[in-house]
C-alpha cells in the first residue's frame, strides 16, 4: 500500500527479493503542456549531467562508479494529460557486494542531483546549461535520421494537428526548447519542486520503514493535490493524408485511427485482443497478410494507446506497393469487424497477451512504471485480474471493437532516388 | 548432471551434454514467472565455406544464408513454428550474429510443450522453392530498411573495412543479390551440416525444475535419429593483415558520423585467460574513455564528441576487434582525438590508477545487474568461447584484476592493431 509522506508526496515499496538490485524513481508529475513538456526534457538532460555536488559528467560518473556501477538517469514521461519528470537510480543489493549503505548512500545521492543544481545567481550555470542545450537539439536534429522515429512523429502531428502537446514528440520541439534560458528554467525548476505530485517508488529487497527513515531528510512538504484527468478523448475529425518524398530505400507507410476505448474503462480489455489480433502480436493479421503471405514489407504492426485512445498501423514497404498495403490493411480490419478469423487465432493472440503480461512480472522497471500508473489512477489491476478480464473477451467483442476504429490519418514517406 | 554453485552471484547452473552431444544448461530462478530458451548453433554469417557433412568436397554458399535459413526454419509443411508457440503462449524469435544462430521463445506457461516445439522446429527442416522465393521478399525489405540506417551502414562498413575480402565483410543478411542465388537444397546442406546437435547448445533460465526439464528434453532427443557425429570442416580465407584505412559514404542523415575500428592482430589466449583479457580490455577502455576519464570530459567540453559517443569490445570465434563511434561535427576532430589517445594509451593509463577502483566496481556491479535479466543470461552466454570458464566467472576474474594485467593487455591489443576509419557525411 502506498504511503502518504506528505500532502501530494507518495511513497510505495514494493518488496521482492526476485532482483539482484534495488530500483528507486522519483516522480514530478503535472498536468502537461507544449512548453512544461519542453522545459522537462531540457531539465533532464541538463540534471542527467550535473549538479552541485557533481558539476561535471566526470565527477558524477565516478560516483556512480564507486557505487557499484549504480545507474542513473533523468528522463520524462507522457501519460495522457498528465506528464512526468522521473529521476531515477538502480544499485546492486548489498547482499552480493558485502556492503551495508548502497541504500542510504542512493537516497542521499538523489537528493543531491535533484535538490542541488549546479546555480549561479539563481540561473542554472551558463555554459553547462549551454552544452547541454546545444547537444539536446544537436540529438534532435538526428533523431530524423531514424526514419521509422521520423515516420511516426510525422503522423502524430496529423492526427494531433490541433492537440500540440501529443503532437510533440518525448525527446522535445526544437522551437521551444531554442528559447528556454537558464534563468526562467531554473524558476520553472524551482516551481516544479514545490507544486508538482510527488510519486517515490522502490522496488527490491528492501523495507518501507528503511525508506521512510531515509526520506526524512528530505523534508517533503504538503502541495496542493490536484485530481485532474488523465485521458485525453480526442474528437472525431476530418480524415488527413500526406505524402512526402526523401531518398531512401525502404518507404514507410504510417496510419493512425481514432479507437474511443480508454485505460481500464468498459472495453479496455476488448481493444486490448482486437489490437493483438489486428497488428499487436507476431500472430497478428497484419504481419501475416501483410509480411509472410504477401511478402510485402519487414515489419507491419499496430499499437494501441488506451490513454488518448489512439491504434496506430506502421510499415515497411517498397514504394511501389503502397496502394496494394493500405488495401490489405483495411481489409484486415474489415475482416475483424464481420468476425472473419478463427478460434484457434483468438485463441493464440489471448495466450499471447497474457504470458506478455505476467512476463512483465519479472521486469523490476515494469513493476516500478505499474506501481507508479496505479497511484496516478487510485486504481490497479493484479496481474491474475487481468488475465481473468482478457480470458473473458469473446469474439463477438472483439469483431465490435473493430466497428468503432476509425481512419483519421495516413502518412507516406516515399524512398525515390536512393543510391 | 553437472551441478555448480557461484556463490557471488547466488546462483546454481545445472548441465549436461546429451548422448547425440547436445550441450544442456538449465539455470532455475526463484521468484521468475517467465522461462526464457535460447537453442544455438555454432553457425553464423561467416560460415558460407565448408565440407559438408559426410561429403568431401568443399562447397561455398551465398552470403546471408545463415540468416535466410534462420527465416526459413519457421515454416513448415502445414504450419508455422510462431503459432505453435503462440498456441501454448509462447513468445518466440531467432537472431543471426557472424558465429551463431540462435532460436528462441519466452513463456509464462506451458514450459514442456513450448520446448518441444523449440526442439522440433530447429531439428525438422521443411523448404521449397516456393517458400524459398517468397521469403526472398521479405528478407529484401529488411536488408533494404537498413541500408537506411545511418548506425547500420557505419557499423558494417567498419566491419568490412577490417576485415576485407573475407566472410565478416559481407552484410549479415548478405545483398539483394546473392540472397537471390539461395536454394532449397542450400538451406538443407547447411542444415545437415550444422544444425546436428554436436554443434548445438540450449540454454533454458527462469521458472523450472531442473530434473523434471531435463527429462523432457531427454526425451524428445531420445526419439530422434541424427547421423553420427562429425567435426565440422570450415574454410575460412587466410586472414590478411591489411586492414582499409579510411572510408567516406554520403548519406542523407542530418549530422555526420565517425566510426573507428580497431583490429586485434594479436593471438588471443584461450580459456578463462580469454574471458580475463576482455575484461582487462573493457576496463582499460573504460578508464581511457569511459565517463570517469578526463579525456572524455575534454573531448566532450570541446564539442569533439558529445552523448552519442560510444565503444563496444567484440570477441568472437576467430576475431575480436573495438567499434568505437559517435556523431561528431567535425569527424576528423573526432579520429585525431581518439587515435592520439590510443597512442598514448600507457601513459595514460599509468595515471590513471586512483581510477582503477571505481571502474572495476563499475564492471562487478554490471555484471551483477545482468543476472536480473533471463534473456542477458542466455544471450551472452558462450561455452566455447572461453573453454570451461563462461559469464558465470565474470565477476571473479575483474575482481582479481589488476592494473598491470590491463596495461599489458591494452599494450598487446593496441600495438599490432590495425585502424579503419569510417565516416558518414551529409549528401545524396
Amino acid at each position: 500500500m502506498p504511503k502518504q509522506l506528505a500532502k501530494g508526496v507518495w511513497l510505495n515499496v514494493i518488496p521482492t527479493t526476485q532482483f539482484k538490485t534495488i530500483s528507486m524513481t522519483v516522480d514530478f508529475i503535472a498536468p502537461g503542456n507544449v512548453q512544461e513538456l519542453s522545459n522537462r526534457i531540457l531539465l533532464a538532460q541538463l540534471l542527467e549531467t550535473s549538479s552541485a555536488d557533481y558539476p561535471t559528467q566526470t565527477s558524477l560518473a565516478r560516483k556512480l562508479s564507486m557505487m557499484y556501477g549504480a545507474s542513473y538517469g533523468v528522463n520524462v514521461f507522457r501519460y495522457g494529460l498528465q506528464e512526468g519528470l522521473r529521476f531515477s537510480s538502480t544499485i546492486i543489493n548489498d547482499r552480493f557486494i558485502g556492503s551495508e549503505s548502497l541504500l542510504s548512500e542512493m537516497v542521499k545521492f538523489l537528493y543531491s542531483v535533484i535538490y542541488r543544481p549546479l546555480v549561479t545567481d539563481d540561473a542554472f550555470e551558463a555554459v553547462t546549461f549551454g552544452r547541454q542545450k546545444q547537444n539536446l537539439l544537436a540529438y534532435l536534429k538526428s533523431l530524423n535520421d531514424d526514419k521509422q522515429y521520423y515516420a511516426e512523429q510525422q503522423l502524430s502531428q496529423l492526427y494531433f494537428k490541433n492537440e500540440p502537446f501529443f503532437a510533440t514528440s518525448l525527446y522535445g520541439d526544437a522551437q521551444t526548447i531554442g528559447a528556454i534560458s537558464a534563468k526562467t528554467l531554473y524558476s520553472t525548476y524551482q516551481e516544479l519542486l514545490s507544486t508538482n505530485q510527488i510519486q517515490i517508488t522502490v522496488a527490491g529487497d528492501v523495507a518501507e520503514a528503511d525508506l521512510v527513515n531515509a526520506l526524512e531528510e528530505w523534508q517533503l512538504k504538503d502541495r496542493q493535490v490536484h485530481d485532474s484527468e488523465l485521458i485525453y478523448r480526442r474528437p472525431q475529425d476530418e480524415l488527413v493524408s500526406k505524402t512526402e518524398g526523401q531518398p531512401l530505400q525502404q518507404s514507410k507507410l504510417n496510419i493512425a485511427y481514432k479507437l474511443p476505448v480508454y485505460y481500464r474503462e468498459a472495453d479496455f480489455y476488448k481493444a486490448l485482443v482486437f489490437n493483438g489480433l489486428f497488428g499487436g502480436t507476431p500472430i497478428s493479421m497484419l504481419f501475416k497478410n501483410v509480411r509472410e503471405k504477401n511478402s510485402l514489407a519487414y515489419y507491419a504492426s499496430s499499437r494501441f494507446d488506451g490513454f488518448t485512445g489512439t491504434l496506430l498501423v506502421q510499415t515497411g514497404i517498397d514504394q511501389a506497393n503502397e496502394a496494394a498495403v493500405k488495401a490489405i490493411i483495411a481489409e484486415q480490419l474489415d475482416a475483424i469487424a464481420k468476425g472473419e478469423f478463427s478460434d484457434e487465432l483468438l485463441n493464440q493472440v489471448v495466450a499471447s497477451l497474457i504470458n506478455g503480461r505476467e512476463s512483465r512480472l519479472d521486469s523490476q522497471r515494469a513493476l516500478v512504471n505499474q506501481a507508479m500508473l496505479d497511484q496516478l489512477l487510485h486504481s490497479s489491476v493484479s496481474a491474475p485480474d487481468w488475465v481473468k478480464q482478457i480470458k473473458r473477451v469473446t469474439r463477438e467483442d472483439v469483431a465490435a471493437i473493430a466497428k468503432k476504429v476509425s481512419l483519421q490519418a495516413v502518412y507516406f514517406l516515399k524512398g525515390e532516388d536512393a543510391k | 548432471m553437472k551441478q555448480q554453485h557461484y556463490s557471488d552471484l547466488g546462483e546454481t547452473l545445472y548441465s549436461e551434454t546429451l548422448s547425440n552431444g547436445l550441450r544442456v544448461y538449465l539455470l532455475p530462478k526463484a521468484g521468475f514467472h517467465k522461462t526464457y530458451a535460447v537453442m544455438t548453433t555454432d553457425y553464423g554469417s561467416i560460415d558460407q565455406s565448408f565440407v559438408p557433412l559426410n561429403g568431401t568436397a568443399p562447397v561455398t554458399q551465398p552470403a546471408g544464408i545463415a540468416h535466410f535459413l534462420e527465416h526459413k526454419m519457421f515454416e513448415k509443411a502445414d504450419h508455422d513454428a510462431f503459432d505453435t508457440f503462440a498456441h501454448f503462449g509462447g513468445s518466440s524469435n531467432a537472431f543471426t550474429s557472424f558465429t551463431h544462430t540462435s532460436y528462441l521463445f519466452s513463456a509464462t506457461h506451458h514450459l514442456q510443450e513450448n520446448l518441444e516445439t523449440l526442439l522440433d522446429f530447429v531439428q525438422d527442416p521443411y523448404f521449397t522453392e516456393q517458400t524459398v522465393n517468397k521469403e526472398k521478399g521479405i528478407i529484401g525489405q529488411e536488408i533494404q530498411m537498413y541500408q537506411d540506417d545511418p548506425n547500420s551502414r557505419a557499423y558494417f562498413g567498419t566491419i568490412a573495412n577490417l576485415y576485407p575480402n573475407q566472410p565478416l565483410a559481407d552484410d549479415i543478411a548478405g545483398s539483394l543479390e546473392s540472397i537471390d542465388k539461395i536454394k532449397p537444397d542450400d538451406l538443407y546442406l547447411a542444415h545437415q551440416t550444422f544444425y546436428h546437435p554436436s554443434n548445438m547448445s540450449l540454454f533454458v533460465v527462469g521458472r523450472l525444475e531442473p530434473a523434471e526439464t531435463l527429462a523432457w528434453i531427454k526425451a524428445n532427443q531420445s526419439a530422434k535419429q541424427f547421423a553420427k557425429p562429425a567435426p565440422i570442416k570450415r574454410i575460412l580465407p587466410l586472414a590478411s593483415p591489411r586492414v582499409i584505412e579510411h572510408k567516406r559514404l554520403e548519406m542523407p542523415v542530418e549530422r555526420p558520423k565517425a566510426t573507428i575500428g580497431i583490429r586485434g592482430m594479436d593471438e588471443l589466449p584461450t580459456g578463462i585467460d580469454r574471458l580475463k583479457y576482455e575484461d582487462a580490455l573493457s576496463l582499460g577502455f573504460t578508464l581511457l574513455l569511459g565517463e570517469t576519464a578526463p579525456d572524455f570530459l575534454s573531448l566532450y567540453d570541446k564539442g569533439i564528441i558529445d552523448d552519442s559517443f560510444g565503444y563496444n569490445i567484440e570477441l568472437q570465434r576467430g576475431a575480436h576487434h573495438v567499434i568505437m563511434a559517435g556523431e561528431a561535427e567535425d569527424p576528423e576532430a573526432f579520429e585525431n582525438a581518439i587515435i592520439s589517445i590510443l597512442q598514448h594509451a600507457t601513459d595514460k593509463l599509468a595515471a590513471a590508477s586512483d581510477r582503477f577502483e571505481a571502474v572495476q566496481r563499475e564492471a562487478i556491479g554490471s555484471t551483477l545487474a545482468s543476472f536480473n535479466s533471463l534473456e542477458a543470461i542466455a544471450n551472452q552466454f558462450d561455452d566455447r568461447l572461453y573453454g570451461e570458464a563462461s559469464l558465470f566467472d565474470e565477476v571473479g576474474v575483474v575482481k582479481a584484476l589488476t592494473m598491470t594485467d590491463i596495461i599489458q593487455t591494452m599494450q598487446q591489443f593496441i600495438s599490432s592493431a590495425g585502424i579503419s576509419l569510417q565516416e558518414i557525411v551529409p549528401g545524396h
